[in-house]
């Protein structure tokens, strides 16, 4: 019999619904903390992390039978249940994070220092946590895909595959996304709208 | 290329995901030419190594060791609880089954048994009856029920009655020796069965003092009606056995249907 290492998420998940503990162990071992991140990463939240992880692997134990290997891999499955639970869970308890203009001009404000510019020292530790802020202000459909893309560093056909959509939406999605990213992070610039008109002239030419 | 197709390819292009070596090269130029465009590569470039930052900073992030623990008791529970389930059912399903089954067999039994102990108790009977019948039905014989007749004071014949004088018949047989059409016969009475032998009219014991004869004849299945017996329609036309009995005197005294 093959070692528990060697074998892939669908074998795991296989083994683990003929009652095979440790294959449940191997693979909550290999997929938990992608699923807890992006939990934390989309709520901002600790706690909900944890029960969304929770959650989701009790799903995994009692209804294992509906994934689908078709449809995709076991990580993309357990994504997509984790996506599920977070949203329901940050639609039913919103109180919890502190989203929209006022955490937005936080931030902001924070990053608006006119000797350094924000962008130009994103690496700094304490700049990580003003990303982390900006990337939770996004709205959900933006968040989730700068999540998986940026944070998860999955692939478009990946994020696809747990989010349901085209290809061509995730795409869209994460150029918008990081859009706004650009502009919550980016500080006031003394740029009067005709000055902005006139530079974006300039390069049509 | 201008500032708008650059815009579509700007993330794209910062984050070093692959397209068109074309496209690619012609987005770079564009960064020398435009100063706003140089700086919005600048800016998705710092951008996206900020969110690497952010997912190093986050990589070790991990959900506590306890709710490890607290999913092994779960996924043990799980699959005690399940299985057990099952076969508690599965055995339950099969014991109540088996006793039902068990049951439906005694019960059955008994009445095979039942059933079959009435037969016998016919089957004991009827020869005492019917092989004299058939027997010496042609002969004059001294009929069990004139015997029988000759005991009682009723007017109906109980040859049952002559199971304690099974010596006679015993006798009886045994002064001549068994024929083969006598044992074909013998046979074939011990499986009919027959009813009591049912008067016809007025009859007493005195009408069989001389002796009496039975004869075994046909009859519509209609005359069944007339003795009380129920009859089945589906068969109204056939024909049913029936012995009578004749007395000296040339009457027929009593009946017996056979079957």
């Amino acid at each position: 019999m093959r070692p528990l290492s060697e074998l892939n998420d669908a074998e795991l998940l296989r083994s683990m619904r003929e009652g095979d503990e440790e294959a449940f162990g191997a693979l909550y071992q290999r997929r938990q903390a992608g699923v807890f991140r992006f939990a934390w990463q989309m709520s901002g939240s600790h706690a909900l992390a944890e029960d969304v992880t929770q959650e989701v692997f009790l799903f995994l134990i009692r209804d294992g039978h509906v994934f689908d290997a078709e449809k995709g891999s076991v990580s993309a499955f357990l994504m997509g249940v984790a996506r599920n639970y977070v949203l329901r869970k940050l639609r039913g308890e919103r109180a919890m994070i502190s989203l929209g203009d006022d955490s937005e001009d936080d931030f902001s404000a924070e990053l608006a220092d006119p000797e350094l510019s924000p962008l130009d020292d994103l690496t700094r530790t304490e700049t990580i946590e003003n990303v982390r802020k900006a990337v939770l202000s996004l709205p959900e459909k933006y968040r989730e895909v700068v999540v998986l893309c940026e944070l998860q560093e999955l692939n478009y056909k990946e994020t696809a595959e747990i989010l349901e959509c085209a290809i061509g939406t995730v795409r869209s999605r994460l150029h918008r996304g990081r859009a706004l990213l650009l502009e919550k992070l980016r500080p006031a610039r003394p740029e009067t709208e005709d000055a902005t008109a006139l530079k974006s002239a300039g390069c049509f030419a | 290329m201008n500032c708008q197709k650059f815009e579509t390819v700007v993330s794209e292009l910062a984050r070093n995901q692959m397209m068109e070596a074309d496209i690619r090269a012609e987005a770079l130029a564009h960064t020398f030419k435009c100063s706003d465009c140089s700086d919005r590569m600048r800016d998705q470039k710092l951008l996206s190594s900020g969110l690497s930052a952010l997912a190093a900073d986050m990589n070790h992030m991990q959900a506590p060791p306890q709710l490890e623990l607290k999913l092994r008791e779960a996924f043990r529970q799980v699959n005690q609880v399940t299985p057990f389930t099952v076969k508690k059912q599965g055995h339950t399903r099969y014991w109540l089954s088996a006793i039902a089954a068990m049951l439906l067999l005694v019960i059955g039994l008994a009445a095979v048994k039942i059933k079959v102990n009435s037969i016998q108790k016919q089957v004991a009977e009827i020869p005492r009856q019917a092989m004299p019948v058939s027997t010496f039905g042609s002969e004059a014989v001294t009929p069990i029920v004139n015997d029988a007749a000759a005991q009682n004071s009723t007017h109906s014949i109980e040859p049952r009655r002559r199971r304690h004088d099974a010596s006679f018949y015993a006798a009886n047989t045994r002064k001549r020796p068994i024929r083969n059409d006598e044992a074909v016969a013998a046979n074939h009475a011990a499986r009919e069965v027959a009813t009591d032998f049912m008067p016809l009219g007025y009859m007493n014991a005195a009408s069989f003092q001389d002796g009496g004869q039975v004869v075994r004849v046909e009859l519509p299945r209609s005359v069944l009606a007339t003795f009380g017996i129920p009859v089945n329609m589906e068969r109204y036309n056939e024909k049913v056995k029936a012995d009578v009995l004749f007395g000296a005197d040339g009457l027929a005294h009593a009946i017996r249907f056979v079957q």
